[in-house]
């Protein structure tokens, strides 16, 4: 979903560049209390995986491909504020050395995708998780539902700037339809990955994961017999 | 530092990810350019041409966010101690 310069005018590009610089800032000091010399490492590989599947396209229709945005599943292993750094990173790299998304448009990228997205997933996954019975088990499909609404999520954010200051008149019901339809498509694939890459890490590292925090904390305080290894 | 070998094989995953996505990824247009085509503002996006490009580009790309973020992570972090405070 990398927005290309151009796209949005002047005014609203600066706005969102006053968005993310502050976004960026706030996760700055919020990362101080997820990352600490065990956890830090995790960021540079999840920042890294982000990217890496942000290459691979997949496609979602006769005519558009979809990739994954990493918000949520960037939240969850590492934690938001962390993720949100971690987004921001990948985009940078992105606009700088690949001329994928704009440059002027860096600051709603980051707005899109690694504030909202990030905020979205990581909020959807946290209700969920505050709501329902604490188990290891449920990170993984919780997650993958943060990711389903972080993208049609983020598409929706797309549309609110659009409708501020896009450059071409669109009609707004036209974009929300279209944006809010294949997003939810890519939502779907996002939900899929991040489940199965959550899972996939809560079933080798569990304390790796910053979505598992509370409840392999909330495990250890049942005084218990363990039930079986965590799958 | 702890995880060693879980961080290389996820670092390894990562960049076969890369090598797989320069193969075999659809290059058909993402969601938002498609949309922008369909409903006609795609024109109004200022082009420019990648400083990066070809196989190696991904790979380069990858170590740049691995270098960066691992860079960030570290200055940020706060030193010592294996619990951390509650999350948000």
């Amino acid at each position: 979903m990398h927005v290309p310069d151009g796209f949005l005018d002047a005014p609203t590009s600066v706005a969102t560049g006053v968005v993310a610089v502050a976004g960026v800032a706030l996760a700055l000091r919020g990362a101080r209390k997820e990352l600490d010399d065990r956890t830090a490492p995790m960021a540079g590989l999840v920042a890294t995986f982000v990217f890496a599947t942000q290459m691979l396209n997949f496609p979602v229709g006769a005519g558009t491909s979809g990739h994954l945005l990493g918000g949520a599943l960037a939240a969850i292993l590492v934690g938001p504020w962390t993720g949100l750094l971690c987004v921001s990173v990948v985009l940078i790299v992105q606009a700088l050395l690949f001329a994928d998304g704009g440059i002027t448009a860096l600051g709603t990228n980051i707005t899109l995708m690694a504030i909202v997205g990030v905020v979205l997933g990581w909020l959807v996954f946290r209700g969920l998780q505050a709501a329902l019975p604490k188990k290891v088990a449920l990170v993984a499909p919780l997650a993958a539902v943060g990711a389903l609404v972080s993208v049609p999520g983020a598409a929706l954010a797309f549309v609110g700037l659009y409708a501020f200051g896009g450059t071409a008149p669109i009609p707004l019901e036209t974009l929300v339809t279209a944006m809010l339809g294949w997003h939810t498509l890519i939502g779907i694939g996002e939900a899929v990955i991040t489940g199965l890459v959550v899972g996939s890490v809560t079933s080798v590292r569990p304390d790796l994961v910053y979505g598992a925090r509370r409840v392999l904390k909330a495990r250890e305080l049942e005084i218990r017999t363990p039930e079986g290894a965590a799958r | 530092m702890m995880g060693k070998k879980f961080l290389i094989v996820g670092l390894l995953v990562a960049l076969l990810v890369v090598g797989v996505a320069s193969f075999y990824a659809s290059t058909k247009p993402d969601g938002l350019e498609y949309v922008a085509d369909k409903v006609g503002f795609m024109d109004t996006a200022e082009k420019r041409d990648a400083p990066l490009s070809g196989g190696l580009a991904g790979l380069v790309g990858a170590l740049t966010v691995l270098v960066l973020a691992s860079g960030l992570a570290f200055v940020v972090r706060r030193r010592g101690g294996s619990q951390g405070e509650g999350d948000s």
